[in-house]
């Protein structure tokens, strides 16, 4: 074995074998903590090599710099921008932090008995490329960390506002009749959308009854009973009537020990109720096939 | 940062001194939300407060200022309304911002109505200067 | 400006015009009552499909005007707000309108017509 001076020299001398140390280190960290998605259900083995070949390479880059304190130095660059990437795809992937982290950091534990072994008999040199080595990897783990959450966070933006318009949808249930589920949490600027859309879709649809269903509002409280009365007097201002399904038995209890009073609303239980008070006041009903009145 | 919506938008002033004037106040009022991009529902609710200030303008006051321009507090661009008169002042602010109350027994839902449409309201007043001003800020 | 109050079989249709002024707004007040006597009504109904902003006085014209005929005996509907009023009616307070209401001028009808029948 040629008589090897730096870890960068190292990467590209023993580029092979520390590349499948690398890869079993991954294969091994991934399945660790349990209920998460192993690396390789995620993404195929092919990539996965393929990734951190194109890693590998740009950390051989990074090795070389003399300054390994400023990660400003040209070599981190390439490292750097691959890094981010990766963080980037897999925050959308779905990865969890740790298995994003895990990824650059597992090269440690890959690269150590290679490094043992090329600096046999020259601890002072193994030391000093051991901490070279420590501070650049947890430094490109930063970059990387970094890069993950600010990524979570856009997701998490882009999901919510998606949410706000998801979760109005006014769909026509029969003629002159619109039904809203909501779902979420009912706050202020939430019930003001809540209220336009409605009555937008009541006008649209020249609707006489809305269904408003709130099977999906995890918490039914004082505000937001107050809101929903707003969204039911403004309806009636139109000229359309609501009918407020998809009370749970839990909710009924809160209302009334809050002293909270419903009873200036048409109210029901089940969705299925309310469908049938709402065709009732458009004079229809639901009856079995060869017996309708 | 000024954006270019904001800096289109010109100040305007009108007298107010007849009911015709108190409506040209809020057209003007709306005009200006729908340049700025103001939805309906916002455009609306300008709209309905400089109504009703314009109009206790006129009655308690006889007449007044209405000033309508663009402005930008915490990055957001908003519009804002200032309407003046020279009249005997608000005593009481603080119940004239009750509902249910009124000088002339009128309404009485004029102020407080007004207040809960916009972002913001102010209101100095003593005997011969009134000038209530008012905020609407675009979403964020 | 005076306002049409037309009469159709037992109900008289009135269309509020947009930007209305206080003093044309009472006068229709007056106007709309004396006709409902003069014309033996049972049923009025308002259009203010026009009315882009209905601020606190013009909301309290419409309210006192459906109470006054009430008293005459006569059934009231107010037909076409913009959702964008009912909106900042609501946010302003919203005990402001307590009439009945319908969609529109046909849906008005109906209901009117039908209540007149029950009676």
């Amino acid at each position: 074995m040629a008589k090897l001076s730096t870890i960068a020299e190292l990467m590209k001398e023993k580029q092979v074998e520390i590349l499948d140390a690398w890869l079993e280190v991954i294969d091994r960290e991934s399945g660790i903590s349990s209920g998460m998605q192993r690396t390789d259900q995620l993404m195929s083995k092919e990539a996965l090599r393929v990734e951190v070949k194109s890693l590998a390479d740009a950390l051989t880059l990074a090795f070389s710099a003399e300054d390994y304190d400023n990660l400003d130095a040209p070599q981190f660059e390439p490292s750097i921008i691959l890094l981010r990437e990766i963080s980037v795809s897999r925050a959308r992937q779905g990865f969890t932090p740790s298995q994003t982290a895990m990824f650059a950091m597992s090269l440690k534990s890959a690269i150590l008995q290679f490094m043992q072994q090329a600096f046999q008999g020259d601890p002072i040199r193994l030391n000093n490329e051991t901490v070279k080595m420590n501070v650049i990897i947890d430094r490109l783990a930063m970059v990387t960390f970094e890069a993950y959450a600010l990524t979570r966070e856009e997701v998490i933006m882009e999901q919510s506002r998606s949410l706000l318009d998801l979760s109005t949808p006014v769909i026509k249930l029969w003629d002159g009749v619109v039904i809203l589920p909501l779902v979420g949490i009912i706050d202020t600027p939430r019930s003001q959308q809540i209220i336009a859309a409605l009555l937008k879709g009541i006008v649209d649809n020249q609707a006489q009854v809305a269904v408003l269903d709130v099977t999906g509002v995890p918490m039914m409280d004082t505000r937001v009973a107050q809101h929903l009365i707003n969204t039911v007097d403004a309806a009636r201002m139109l000229g359309a009537e609501v009918v407020l399904t998809g009370i749970s038995a839990d909710s009924a209890q809160t209302l009334v020990r809050l002293n909270v009073d419903l009873s200036s609303l048409r109210t029901s239980g089940l969705l299925k109720n309310g469908i049938k008070d709402a065709l009732h006041i458009m004079g229809m009903e639901i009856a079995p096939k060869g017996i309708a009145s | 940062m000024n954006s270019p919506k904001t800096a289109n938008i010109q100040a305007i002033q009108i007298a107010i001194s007849s009911q015709a004037d108190v409506i040209a106040c809020r057209k003007t009022a709306r005009e200006t939300a729908t340049a700025m991009g103001f939805g309906l529902a916002d455009q609306t609710r300008l709209a309905t407060a400089v109504s009703e200030l314009a109009r206790n303008a006129l009655r308690h006051a006889g007449g007044g200022i209405f000033l309508v321009h663009a402005v930008q507090s915490d990055g957001r661009n908003g519009i804002q309304v200032l309407v003046e008169d020279k009249g005997p002042g608000i005593l009481d602010i603080e119940q004239a911002m009750q509902d249910g109350y009124s000088t002339d027994r009128s309404l009485g839902l004029g102020l407080p109505a007004a207040r809960r449409l916009v972002h913001n309201m102010q209101i100095n007043s003593k005997p011969g200067k009134t000038t209530i001003c008012i905020d609407i800020y675009l979403p964020q | 400006m005076k306002i049409a109050i037309m009469k159709l079989g037992e109900v008289l249709i009135t269309a509020l015009p947009l930007d209305l002024i206080d003093e044309d707004a009472m006068g229709f007040q007056t106007d709309l009552l004396h006709e409902i006597n003069l014309r033996d009504a049972k049923g009025v109904v308002i259009d203010i499909s026009a009315l882009d902003i209905v601020d606190s006085f013009m909301a309290r014209i419409i309210n006192d005007s459906a109470s006054m005929a009430v008293l005459l005996g006569v059934k009231v509907v107010v037909c076409g707000m913009q959702p964008q009023v009912a909106t900042t009616l609501i946010e302003m307070g919203r005990e402001l309108l307590g009439v009945e209401a319908a969609l529109n001028l046909d849906l008005a009808m109906q209901r009117l017509l039908q209540r007149i029948d029950d009676e």
